[in-house]
């Protein structure tokens, strides 16, 4: 209690010390590479993707809940939304897309809410209720368009995706900071976001002070496809189309980044600051990985895996207890 | 403390200096995935002709077959400033932004197993589409005795060119053997896993107890329905057939469930690949006939791919039966 403030953000500083460990890596290996305004772009553009995604999933994971379906509801998604955008090439390109992105959501929304009936009412657990859901907007998906890309987009909507705000600011980064910010908003400023960190710590506790905790359980992965489909609404305009398998590797890659950043499934543990870091840590290591010819993406994972081992050793009481001593007899 | 801290450093500097030749181009090739027998084949087609050449080639792709990863890694390759960048998509589509992009910074683009991309210098190819998926069927239907019911089987419904090849051979049976018949299934996947592949033959073959022979495209396809067809004890009687490699297929090749797999050798596409970017880097002219350098492809066929003059064909598909599954050496 006495050092609250402090304690508060050690992880935070603890995140942020293996990020500067990681960049002075790659800048006194790569940094000739690494520290050019094309890359850092590229980096800018890259993460929001799975970003946006890694933050829906983060309510999920708050709520003490897990989502195996996020990607294939978005993939099935954004699928009927470039359907839709596709055979309309002679209308208005900015209502067609609006509504495009509209239907997406609206599916997506719909997803969460049989996710979250699928646990909250049949208290079916949440990892085998929502990979069976995975399976099931897949095979639609897959059903839907014989496995082949979807193709079609207006151009307005692949060019958004690749558009500069002012010349420096990418449009994915920028929905990803809105993204944030709502989420911010949502977890430390209201109502729900209290309840939200009280059902994922005690879901019982939770009942008997008088949540609705069905209700908040329905919400939250409502709350969570959405915002993992806007995640796939911006990666359709890097890839200009849609598909059944599109970023099915995001999926361990959020999970990952979770947990990196002390958002563990459990619930209501977690602080958005540590998910921004961690992602942007993450991406790092990948595009720094590719920088160099010798190491394959499998050096990526082994980092990632790496970084995550370290991580929950020291957030670990024997961890930290471990720190302790060592510093002890350094000082 | 303060010595090994230098002395890591002064490594990292030397790395970091190290592997930078003047004059030459920098170089990337994006496998459709790493970590597979197939594409650990193309490595090591690209990194021989990285020596013979005496050039760098930077080999990286992503772990798995999802083209938002291979997205991401051809996104980061062309942000460090290279020259030429020779790939394999999972998914053309979704890769013609990210190549838009590269050309308009001035890289150099190849691709193979990408038919119909836009944003390319060249796609490269071994052969056409219909010739292999025709070279599938005839060889399937010689072992089949030209009749009995038939199914078409792919690693995943979402690769491309793998459904293609499975349309052509559907599309040569219907032509020309009227006495077989596609099963109302029409098409299975295997998820590219021979085990799967082993498991839905058995299946198959439950529900179609008169199903004589399996169409594979995809390189798992034959090794794991050849494994069903040697349990059921029905060699000689169902037939399998897909792309594969030789070391893969060669016990099956040798008892005799197998007769043929198809094959074309991806490192010679992918050397192939290398030449025809180094051509352009130099300047030279690529036309109708030209020779880039590799067995099937010194006279290359130029056809309109329906988006422009940029798809290069060879004739890269050969048979591998028992007789000749050693020479392959892999």
């Amino acid at each position: 209690m006495k050092h609250k403030s402090l304690e508060k953000y050690s992880y935070t500083f603890m995140l942020l010390g293996l990020m500067a460990v990681v960049l002075l890596f790659f800048t006194l290996t790569k940094g000739a590479m690494l520290w050019k305004g094309d890359v850092w772009l590229g980096i800018a553009m890259q993460f929001p993707e799975y970003g946006v995604v890694t933050l829906g999933l983060m309510f999920c994971f708050i709520c003490g809940k897990m989502d195996m379906s996020f990607m294939a509801l978005g993939n099935f998604a954004t699928i009927m939304a470039v359907r839709y955008m596709a055979g309309r090439a002679d209308s208005p390109a900015g209502g067609v897309i609006l509504v495009g992105i509209l239907i997406a959501l609206a599916i997506a929304a719909c997803g969460g809410l049989i996710n979250g009936l699928l646990v909250a009412y049949l208290d079916i657990p949440p990892v085998m209720a929502t990979i069976a859901m995975q399976l099931v907007w897949t095979g639609l998906s897959v059903a839907l368009t014989n496995g082949n890309t979807v193709k079609g987009l207006p151009a307005l909507y692949t060019e958004i995706g690749h558009k500069y705000l002012f010349g420096f600011l990418p449009v994915p980064l920028l929905i990803f900071l809105v993204i944030f910010a709502i989420s911010y908003f949502l977890l430390q400023h209201t109502v729900y976001g209290e309840k939200l960190y009280m059902v994922g710590t005690n879901i019982k506790a939770a009942e008997f002070s008088a949540i609705n905790t069905k209700r908040m359980v329905i919400g939250t992965y409502i709350l969570c496809d959405v915002i993992c489909c806007i995640g796939c609404l911006i990666m359709i305009s890097t890839l200009a189309s849609a598909k059944a398998d599109y970023g099915t590797s995001y999926v361990m890659r959020c999970i990952l980044i979770l947990v990196l950043a002390g958002v563990l499934p459990d619930g209501g543990m977690g602080r958005i600051w540590n998910v921004l870091i961690a992602i942007v840590t993450i991406q790092i290591i990948a595009t720094g990985v590719n920088m160099f010819s010798n190491l394959n993406t499998y050096y990526a994972s082994l980092i990632w895996g790496a970084l995550l081992i370290v991580v929950l050793i020291m957030s670990t009481g024997a961890g930290s207890g471990l720190m302790k001593r060592f510093t002890r007899q350094k000082a | 403390m303060k010595k090994i801290v230098a002395a890591v450093l002064a490594v990292m500097m030397l790395m970091s200096l190290a592997a930078f030749a003047e004059g030459n181009p920098t170089i990337a090739y994006v496998p459709k995935v790493i970590g597979q027998p197939w594409w650990d084949h193309v490595q090591q087609g690209v990194e021989a002709w990285a020596k013979d050449n005496g050039i760098d080639v930077i080999y990286q792709g992503a772990s798995s077959t999802d083209a938002a990863e291979q997205v991401q890694i051809m996104t980061d390759l062309v942000n460090q400033g290279i020259d030429i960048l020779c790939f394999s998509p999972n998914d053309p589509d979704a890769c013609e932004e990210i190549c838009k992009q590269a050309r308009e910074k001035g890289v150099i683009v190849i691709a193979t197993e990408a038919s119909g991309m836009t944003n390319v210098d060249f796609d490269i190819e071994a052969f056409d589409e219909a010739g292999l998926g025709a070279f599938l069927m005839d060889e399937l239907a010689a072992q089949m005795g030209e009749e009995g019911e038939y199914i078409t089987m792919v690693g995943s419904m979402t690769m491309e060119s793998q459904n293609n090849w499975a349309d052509a051979a559907v599309a040569r049976q219907e032509a020309a053997y009227p006495n077989m018949t596609l099963v109302p299934d029409k098409r299975v996947e295997d998820n590219s896993d021979a085990q799967e592949a082993y498991n839905l033959t058995m299946q198959l073959k439950e529900k179609y107890p008169d199903l004589k022979g399996i169409l594979g495209t995809g390189s798992f396809d034959a090794p794991g329905a050849a494994r069903a067809i040697e349990e059921m004890g029905l060699t000689g009687e169902m037939f399998a057939i897909s792309v594969a490699m030789p070391a893969e297929v060669s016990d099956y090749l040798i008892n005799g469930t197998l007769k043929s797999v198809a094959l074309w050798d991806a490192s010679v596409t992918a050397r192939v690949q290398l030449n025809t970017a180094m051509k352009l880097f130099k300047g030279e002219e690529v036309g109708e006939g030209a020779d880039l350098g590799e067995e099937g492809y010194h006279a290359v066929h130029i056809a309109d791919n329906g988006k422009g003059k940029n798809f290069i064909f060879g004739d890269g598909y050969l048979a591998v039966t028992v007789d000749n599954w050693e020479s392959f050496g892999f």
